[in-house]
């Protein structure tokens, strides 16, 4: 049950990180593929940048954290909530660099 | 490989906005598909799903339809029907959780404002989907399962306040839509303390009904 919960947690919290800094025409919405698509569209973000790069590192380990949460062995699912702490962490030096 | 369609198309429900659900179960990692485009699930996590009696498990039971197998096999309805639905209270409370947790975020800030009302979509409907098949032994599935409770479980917000949160799910899941404007948002958020009300109202009904389902 908590498992769900925190992944929505740990979503939440990416979002926030990248919202903090006030984009020019749309927040991030969601940590997918097609919103991030369209949130660097919309803000006329290069898709090559490292900022996109770790966001769709970060869609990716979520995924992977939405396929492991309700399995019975948490080890997975530990594993992929600490890389999620890490790519945020480089996120937020990014932003903080100036992306 | 088996490749089903389930959901709205199933039931012949068709919208402008729709979507069509496509599962795909494999064996191991398969790169031809797009998780974006399908919800891959291997077969022993199915197995271990009809086994537990998921509302999930109930949905592809109910609503799914084989479009593709390798081996010409319908391997969900061998599986025949999936076990009886029994975490209906722990669901319900999770979902109010997912409520509350939104609710918390967007009084803190407005950062992830769209995600947190899109939350709310999903607790709302979810919460609905599990006790329609936990208590009321009446499974509806549908994105609009909260409209379809009735009497005293009707969901009390307006059908303006449903459909902004309804637009957030369907920008953050499918990036689709007009932004929200800031009083579509503000109106929306004016009207959680009914959607708390009556989440407290559907988690008290599922804890009578285990609590009955156990004595007898």
């Amino acid at each position: 049950m908590r498992e769900f919960t925190s992944r929505v947690e740990a979503q939440r919290q990416l979002l926030k990180t990248v919202n903090e800094k006030p984009w020019q025409r749309e927040q991030l919405l969601a940590l997918n593929s097609q919103a991030i698509r369209r949130w660097s569209i919309a803000n006329h973000i290069d898709a090559s940048t490292r900022l996109v790069h770790l966001l769709n590192d970060a869609s990716a380990q979520i995924f992977t954290m939405a396929n492991h949460s309700d399995d019975p062995i948490a080890g997975d699912y530990l594993l992929t909530k600490s890389r999620v702490d890490e790519i945020q962490t480089q996120i937020k030096k990014t932003l903080e660099e100036g992306a | 490989m088996h490749i089903y369609a389930f959901g709205s198309i199933c039931r012949g429900e068709v919208a402008a906005d729709s979507d069509i659900d496509l599962l795909a179960l494999v064996k191991g990692h398969d790169s031809r598909f797009d998780q974006s485009k399908y919800s891959i699930y291997s077969y022993s996590k199915i197995e271990q799903m009809w086994d537990k009696g998921s509302p999930f498990a109930w949905h592809l039971h109910l609503e799914s339809r084989l479009l593709y197998a390798t081996n010409n096999c319908d391997f969900l309805k061998s599986l025949g029907k999936p076990r009886r639905y029994l975490n209906c209270l722990d669901d319900c409370r999770k979902f109010q959780e997912v409520f509350e947790e939104a609710r918390s975020s967007i009084f803190r800030d407005s950062a992830s404002l769209i995600f947190d009302l899109s939350a709310v979509f999903l607790s709302i409907r979810n919460i609905s989907t599990c006790f329609s098949l936990g208590v009321l032994g009446q499974p509806n599935f549908s994105r609009n399962a909260a409209l379809a409770l009735t009497g005293d479980l009707a969901l009390p917000i307006s059908a303006n306040c449903h459909r902004t949160i309804e637009k957030c799910r369907i920008l953050c899941t499918r990036s689709l839509g007009p932004a929200i404007s800031d009083e579509e948002a503000t109106k929306a958020v004016s009207e959680f303390s009914s959607i708390a009300e009556w989440m407290a109202k559907l988690v008290t009904r599922a804890e009578q009904h285990e609590r009955i389902h156990q004595s007898s």
